[in-house]
Formats: structure tokens, sequence, C-alpha cells
């Protein structure tokens, strides 16, 4: 079902694309400056050139392989949406939300069966957390149920 | 110097409170830098408010204990799961998790403990009976000297790039692009903000560290196969007190790594500013040079070096605080308020003033280190242990979920957990693209002292190149950078010729 | 499912009278101090130092230290101009809400707090290196109006840069400036003698000073101060009035309801004229000059004008 991201072969292929990123990001950054006072435009217009140099090298001497070949797929993609998710429910729900679904997520795609231990396991961890962060060391987590509880 | 204050405070240290409190200042610091997402910092910040009730020979041996242990604590998840703790563990992880791969975690963290707790003490007893002295030392280093320091920093990062010389140039070059974000240091001009204040100030260092090395490992752990993940990072033998306990021979084969690692981190610690990581750095880049290859592939001089350098920094942080009142980092800047609000103004005068709480925070710096031992010890029997408990995917999730709630508490706001969660990314890519971590951090760090040093030197000699060269101290650092790079080049050439010459 | 929906409703109506009923009653759970820069700075000790005493004054209710540094304090005030206007948000308000709302592009401006109390005020100081060939004021003077002196800032458009670039313009000196990251390095610079003079706060030089390693050659101010009685004013010694300073004090969002408000102003003054607090912040090294709410937004509109006519000079020069 889940598919192997990249296999030896194409792993040049993920060197060729970081010197082909390194090459765009030197670009940017001596476009970016190109309207900074001198004093401030010296460093980053070096490190431009520097890049831009590098870029061409990366191309010709790569180093150590790029190496893909555990890394699933489908498991990033959930990995990703996860995080994403996360944040987002830290941000407009709040931090006790947010840490809980994070837990009870990232042990289900690490395949932890999906059941009633794991979610009052993950309840734990969170009431820990906060009463760690929150009663000792005095940096309120928002959310629904830490914000009463610590206010 | 004030022999018979001192003896009074010795004694005063070993009565029951100062001791107690003291101990439990230890064993909270061990805790917190072990865990991924806390640190000294964020405690001290904490308890400093807290001690205002406290009496002060209560009040520092807390705070002392804290501030000793926090550093080595992080060297433990740093060998363990290779998340560095503290940014002080970040060359530790490196050896030390190579060792655990090998199966000798009990002997990776007993050299973790010995290196230490040996150089901890023997920093703090230079805290105690050099500080003055070493703190007019520290003077005589002006804009020009942070810059050729800075320069001799940076230029260990082209021996780590062995092997790999592009992509950890390109690693260098990152961290020097991130660390220009932000107000520039001259004209106050913001760069790379895009409008965002949230970038003025550029980005916050703690949510970048727990990013790379926390989340990084955590979306790896994701997204790999299961067995690759648990079976390579979690070591099967159970760690026995007698794994950790180091052998005669094994002590006097570190014995000249532990020294040279703490003149440095002695040396460079007490530049305030200059920050422990050039240490950590220089010390480990000696063991590099002198083991090359085998460097990064679980040597124990791998773990000995940055972790003897780091724990002398502890100490030697101290020595600007209390000799001239300078805070030389943000942790002491946190001991700066302790002191004040116990009405106590550090600078020459605080030891003739009240040598009985001066004396005793020296006093103090000894045996928190010697504390470290056995109580590292013991962390160092339960805590593997506690972690193979654990299934890998509830540590998985446990690390993360204090990852994200570590880089909320930096800054009190979602921004940190942001950074923390872009920089997981990078890093996790990073790693599987094998371009280094360690120059990325390297150059982030020491980047704006660079450029900072040089706009500075620039003004004081009204734009005039040669300044560098001028100042002794700077040239002589300079000097020995450009033999430093030099060196590689001129030992093939010997051993070109001498093959020439024996064929 | 009715009694569900009863209790939900009940819930409501309890909620809605608590908001009502909260002007009354405040203050009825604990309040966020929100200090814009990282912990261990004089903002950050003060406030802690504050909110060990608050609870006396605030019916037991506690002040919770947030730290929320980021942007030059931009962040944090950023964060309380928009935070709700119930009492339950403070402000640590120092010179920079009026530099950045003057300099940055920022979403509030000095209109969007509501000043409460100002409890410490700090006069510039001019200091040098006590290796240095400059011994006095005049000597200074005469150097900087023939040549350049390099002077040591904490960075660049901080207060005390201004304070410089001010002073310059009006005396007609030349200063080369040496911007540091934080005002450790900026006196590790003095003291080393790598520079010849800086610009900072009374407080932070009155300790160096004491133990030799800086000297003092003048404070900005209309009257010498008690923590350094010996160090005369600049208007003594050249007889042209030049004062500066800066400035600690408690704010909150705009838009408070007035009972809040006046409660709050009251109560604050309990807090920082009790004589424990003051003691407190003596011992630490700071003067309590306790000003109420009406004579601090005063100030503050004093110190905007002051700041909207030198902020030119600060952009000319970069």
């Amino acid at each position: 079902m889940s598919r192997h991201l990249g296999i030896s072969a194409p792993a040049r292929g993920f060197d060729l694309a970081l010197a082909l990123l390194c090459g765009g990001l030197a670009v940017a950054v001596l476009i970016v400056s190109r309207g900074y006072p001198e004093s401030a435009a010296a460093l980053p217009e070096i490190i431009g050139y520097l890049l831009l140099a590098c870029a061409v090298a990366l191309g010709c001497f790569p180093g150590k392989r790029a190496d893909f070949e555990a890394v699933r797929g489908a498991r990033l993609v959930m990995t990703l949406v996860l995080v994403i998710a996360a944040v987002a429910l830290i941000e407009w729900v709040g931090a006790d939300i947010g840490l809980w679904v994070l837990f009870v997520g990232c042990a289900w795609i690490m395949g932890y069966p999906l059941g009633g231990r794991l979610l009052v396991m993950a309840l734990a961890l969170v009431a820990l957390i906060g009463a760690v962060f929150g009663g000792l060391l005095g940096v309120a987590l928002p959310g629904p149920i830490f914000g009463p509880l610590f206010a | 110097m004030d022999y018979s204050a001192l003896w009074a405070a010795g004694l005063h240290a070993f009565s029951l409170w100062p001791l107690l409190s003291l101990c439990a200042g230890v064993a909270l610091g061990l805790v917190v830098g072990s865990i991924p997402g806390l640190n000294d910092t964020i405690t001290l910040a904490v308890l400093v408010p807290v001690t205002f009730a406290m009496p002060p020979d209560i009040a520092f041996p807390l705070l002392v204990g804290v501030y000793c242990s926090a550093c080595f604590g992080g060297s433990f998840p740093a060998i363990l799961l290779k998340i560095p703790g503290t940014a002080s563990s970040v060359l530790t992880a490196i050896d030390g998790h190579a060792m655990v791969k090998q199966g000798k975690a009990g002997m990776a963290l007993g050299i973790a403990t010995y290196s230490s707790t040996f150089a901890g003490t023997l920093s703090a007893l230079v805290l105690v009976f050099f500080a003055p002295l070493l703190a007019q030392y520290a003077l005589k280093f002006g804009p020009a000297e942070y810059f050729s320091l800075s320069v001799l920093g940076l230029s260990t990062v082209v021996g780590m790039g062995a092997g790999n010389a592009m992509k950890s140039a390109f690693a260098c070059l990152l961290g020097l692009l991130v660390a220009m974000i932000g107000m520039s240091p001259e004209a106050g001009f913001p760069r790379f903000t895009f409008g965002s204040f949230w970038l003025f100030e550029g980005l916050p260092l703690t949510p970048i560290l727990i990013g790379l090395f926390g989340l990084s490992v955590v979306f790896e752990m994701l997204s790999t196969r299961a067995e690759t993940a648990a079976g390579d990072r979690i070591d099967r033998t159970p760690i026995r007190f007698g794994d950790m306990l180091l052998s005669a021979s094994m002590i006097k084969r570190l014995l000249p790594t532990w020294l040279s690692a703490s003149a440095l981190g002695n040396l460079i610690g007490i530049l305030p500013g200059a920050g422990m990581l050039v240490a950590i750095y220089l010390a480990y880049e000696r063991v590099r040079r002198r083991f090359g290859e085998r460097c990064g592939q679980g040597l124990p001089e791998g773990v000995a070096a940055p972790e003897a350098a780091n724990n002398s920094v502890v100490a030697s942080s101290m020595v600007p605080l209390l000799s001239l009142g300078i805070p030389g980092n943000s942790t002491s800047a946190l001991f700066l308020g302790a002191l004040l609000i116990q009405g106590l103004r550090p600078g020459p005068g605080l030891f003739e003033a009240s040598p009985d709480v001066a004396y005793l925070i020296v006093i103090c710096f000894v045996i928190a280190n010697l504390m470290m031992f056995p109580l590292g010890l013991l962390l160092a029997r339960l805590v593997p242990n506690l972690i193979r408990a654990i299934p890998q995917p509830l540590l998985a999730a446990s690390i993360a979920c204090l990852c994200l709630t570590g880089a909320y508490a930096i800054g009190n706001s979602v921004f940190g957990v942001v950074v923390a969660v872009c920089f997981g990314g990078i890093g996790f890519v990073f790693n599987r693209l094998q371009v280094p971590l360690s120059p990325f951090i390297l150059a982030l760090v020491l980047a704006p002292v660079i450029e900072r040093a040089f706009f500075q030197s620039m003004a004081l000699s009204n734009g005039s190149f040669t300044y560098f060269v001028t100042q002794p101290l700077s040239a002589g650092m300079l000097l020995f950078t450009l033999l430093f790079l030099l060196w590689p080049l001129g030992r093939r050439y010997f051993r070109r010729r001498q093959q020439a010459l024996a064929s | 499912m009715i009694r569900l929906r009863s209790s939900f409703s009940v819930a409501l109506v309890m909620l809605a009278s608590a908001s009502l009923a909260q002007a009354a009653d405040y203050p009825n759970k604990n309040i966020d101090y929100v200090v814009p820069f990282a912990s261990g700075g004089a903002v950050d000790i003060t406030g802690r130092m504050i909110a060990e005493a608050a609870p006396e004054a605030f019916d037991g209710k506690k002040f919770i230290v947030k730290n929320m540094p980021g942007g030059g304090a931009v962040v944090g005030q950023t964060y309380v101009s928009s935070a709700p206007a119930d009492g339950y948000t403070l402000l640590a308000m120092t010179s920079s809400v009026i530099n950045n709302s003057l300099m940055k592009d920022v979403s509030y401006d000095l209109d969007s707090f509501t000043p409460l109390a100002l409890y410490n005020l700090d006069p510039e100081v001019i200091v040098t290196s006590a290796k240095g060939d400059l011994p006095d004021l005049e000597a200074f003077l005469a150097a900087a109006s023939h040549g350049s002196v390099s002077i040591a800032t904490p960075g660049n458009s901080t207060s005390h840069h201004i304070a410089a670039l001010a002073l310059a313009q009006q005396q007609g000196l030349d200063f080369r400036y040496v911007h540091n990251a934080s005002a450790a390095m900026q006196l590790q610079q003095l003291m080393g003698g790598h520079v010849q003079a800086g610009f900072m706060s009374l407080g932070e030089a009155v300790g160096p000073a004491k133990d030799g390693n800086i000297r003092i050659l003048a404070v900005m101010d209309q009257a010498r101060s008690d923590l350094a009685p010996d160090v005369p004013t600049y208007q003594e010694v050249t007889g042209d009035d030049v004062q500066w300073g800066t400035f600690r004090g408690i704010g909150a969002p705009a838009g408070l309801p007035d009972e809040v408000e006046a409660e709050l102003a009251s109560r604050l003054q309990k807090v920082l004229t009790s004589p424990e607090f003051i003691e407190r912040m003596a011992a630490a090294g700071y003067k309590v000059d306790y000003r109420d709410d009406a004579a601090f937004r005063q100030y503050l509109d004093k110190t905007a004008t002051q700041m909207e006519q030198v902020i030119p000079l600060l952009e000319s020069q970069s």
C-alpha cells in the first residue's frame, strides 16, 4: 500500500534538487538584498555569491548520497497533515486539544492500536504537561481546559 | 584572596539546608536538561522570583545546582536518542549515539559523566581561585578580538566537512543566511523580514534547535519503516553501574582530551557573549584532527571533548558576572537578577562587601559539579531502562508533545511552535540528504557576532582593515586560523615528499 | 436532552452575568503581566518584583509574568494592544512603546494603551572608561567637537543611541557609533577601554562606577541623583539644559471600563508605594518614582513629542 518514496537510483535526483534549491536561494538572496543600504547588504551579498558557487559545486561533487530509501510516502504525508493540524489546533482552539490530538496521531501513525488505552494515556500526558508548565513553570498554556484550570 | 572567609563558606556549604537545596538544584537541573523542550534558562527564570523569599544560603545553592547540571543533563537524550536536550550537547550526540548503536550505551553515559564532573570541577576551582585574574583577561577582548575568535570558530566547519565538503558548506551558508534574518547590526535595517514584526529580532534559537534535533527525529520515527527506527535507536542490553565505570586505562586515555577541552572551555567561556558553542566546536575539532575518520563513529574522545568543554564553560561564564558584574549569557543574566533581588551587587566589591554569600556561591559550583557524579550515574542507570520500557509509538508521541510545548513556552506564542515545526522539517530533509547539521548551528550562532564585530572594528579604526592585524591578540588568532586551515594541505605535501623520498 | 439544553442555557446565563459583573468584582482571577523582553533584564526583574508584591493589594490574585520577547518589544506590545480591555492583561511599558509606534510599521500607537502607573525613571548618563583619556565632561565635549569620539551603544535605534544622536546634533559633536547587541557587551567594551565613551542609564552605570571600572561624566537630568550625588548634571557643567532618560511603567489596553481603570490605578498605587516594595527595589538598585495614571499620561505625551523631533535624525544617519 505504501510506496517507497525513493530508491537508490533516483537518489542522485535528490542531490540535484538540493543543488538547484541552493542556486535558487542564491538568486533570491541576491535580488532581495539589492535594495538594502550598503552596510546591511554587504554580508547577504557575500553569502548570495557563495551560495551560487556552492550550487555549482554541489552539482559536480554531491558528496554523500541522499538516502530516502526507508521513507514511506504515505506515512510522511500523514505526519505532515498531523503536525499542521496540531499547530492549527494550538493556535485556534488550545494547547490541550492540540497536544492531545498530536499524541494520539503520532502513536497511531506508528502503529499503536487506537483504543481507550491510548486515549487515556494521551489525556494523562497532556494533563502532566499542563501541570508542569502551567503550575510549576508559570507558562500558562492556552486552551478550553487548561485556561480555567491554571488562570 | 580571603582564605578564612573561603574556609568559613566551605564549612557553611556543608551544613544541612544549603547542601540539601544544592542537591535539589542539581537533581532538578539534570531532569530539565534531559527533557527535550525544557532548559536551564526557563527553569531559572521561574526559580529566580521564587528565591525572593528564601535566605541567600538556600537560594544560591539551588540556582547554582540547576545552572551547573542542566548542561550535563542534556547529554542523556543526546546519547540515547540523538536528541540533544540542550544546545550544549549538539556534538555529544554524534559520537555518543554512535556508541549506543554499537551497544556501548553504558560506556557513553559513563564517559559523559566522568568528563562533565572532571571538567566542571576543574573550572569551578579556577573560578574560586583565579576569577579576578581571568576577568581582566576577558576585558582585553575588544571588537577585533571577537571578530578573529569567531572566524577561528567558524573555520572548524572546514574540518567537519571531510568527505562531504559541499554539503557541509551548504549547511554553513544556510546557517549564515538564517542568521541574517532580522535587524542588521550596523544600520538597524530589517533584512529578510518581509514586513513581519515576528522576524525583526531574527528567528529565536531555542525553537530552531528543538526543531532541528527534536522534531526531526520524531518525523523520522513516524515516516520510516518501523524495524529500522526501533532497531538502531534503542540498545537492548540493560545498563549496569559496572558498564558506566571507566577503567583506569580509559581514564588515562581520556585525560589529555579532558585537559585540553577544559582549557579551551575556561578560556573561551569567560568571554561575555562569545558563547559556549565556539569552545565545544574547537574542542571537538581538536579530537577530529587527531583521530580523523574514526571521529563520528563512536569514538570515546568524541563524547569526552564536547562534554568536558561545555561543563567548563558553565562555571567560567560566571567569572565576568561575579568579578565585573557583566553577565556572559542569558542564563547568567538571570543569575544577575537573583543577586540583585537579594540586594547583592556583583562586581569587584562583592567578595569584600558580602564574602559569606560570594564565597558560598563559588564553593557551591565546586560541590555541585562533584554531586553530578553520583546523581548522574544514578540517572544514567534509570533513564535508559525507562526509555526502553516505553513502546516506541508512545515515546515518539511524548517527544513530539514536549517539543511543541517547549517551543511554545520560549516566547509564550505559537510563533515558536511554527519555527520549531519548520526547522523540524528542514532537519528531517537534511538528515535524509546527508547534509550535516552542526555547521548550520555554528554558522547561525557566529554570523551575528562576526558581522557586528566587523562593523564595530570599522567604526573604531575609521574603516581600516589593518585593524584586525595590528591588535596583537586578534592577529595571533587570525594567524592561528590560517595555520589551522593550511595544516591539512601542508601535511599532505609533506607526506607526498616523504613517499617520494622513500621510493 | 432537555435537561442538557437547560443546563447549557443556565451556563450561558451564568457566563453573561459573569461578564456583566466583571467590573464590580474586579479582580476575580489572575492577571497577566506581559513583559515584552526576554527574562533577565531590568524590566523583567522589576516586573517580577511587582508580581511578588501584587497579591496583597489585589485580593490575593496573582500577577503572572509572561515574557514575550521579539521584534524589539513589538511582539509583546502588539499582543497587549489587541488583548481584551478587561483589566486582566497588563503591559510593562517602556520608551520602546513610543519608539516602535513612531518608527516601525506596527498596528498600534500610544493611544492603544491606557497608562496606569509609572514606577521608575532612569536618567541618561554619559560615561567613559576609567582607563580612558577623557576625565570629565569638558574634555569629552572638547574631544568630540574637534575630532570624533567613539561611543558604545547597546544597539542601533535604542533610546541610548537616540540620546547620543540628539546631543550630537544639538551641540555639534562628532561621534562614531559602536553598536552592540546588549547592555552587557556595551559595558564590557567600556571597561576594557575599547571605546572612549558610552551612553547608558544611570541605574546601570552606578555599580560599575563605584567599582572604579567606568567614570560617569554627567547626568542628563534637572537635578543630581541620590544614587550618584557626586555626578554633576549636564546643565551644571555646560549651562545647556539637556534632559533624557528612560522610564518603566505599567499600562493596559485602551478602552478599559472606567471602574476597572480606577480600580487598577488605585491598587497599583498601593503596590508601588508600599514600603516593602520600595525597600526591595532599593536593595536591587532601583529607585521608585511613583506617578499616577494622569501624571504618567502627561509624561508619555511629553516624551513622544521629544521623540518625534529626534526621529528624522535617526532616519538620516542610515
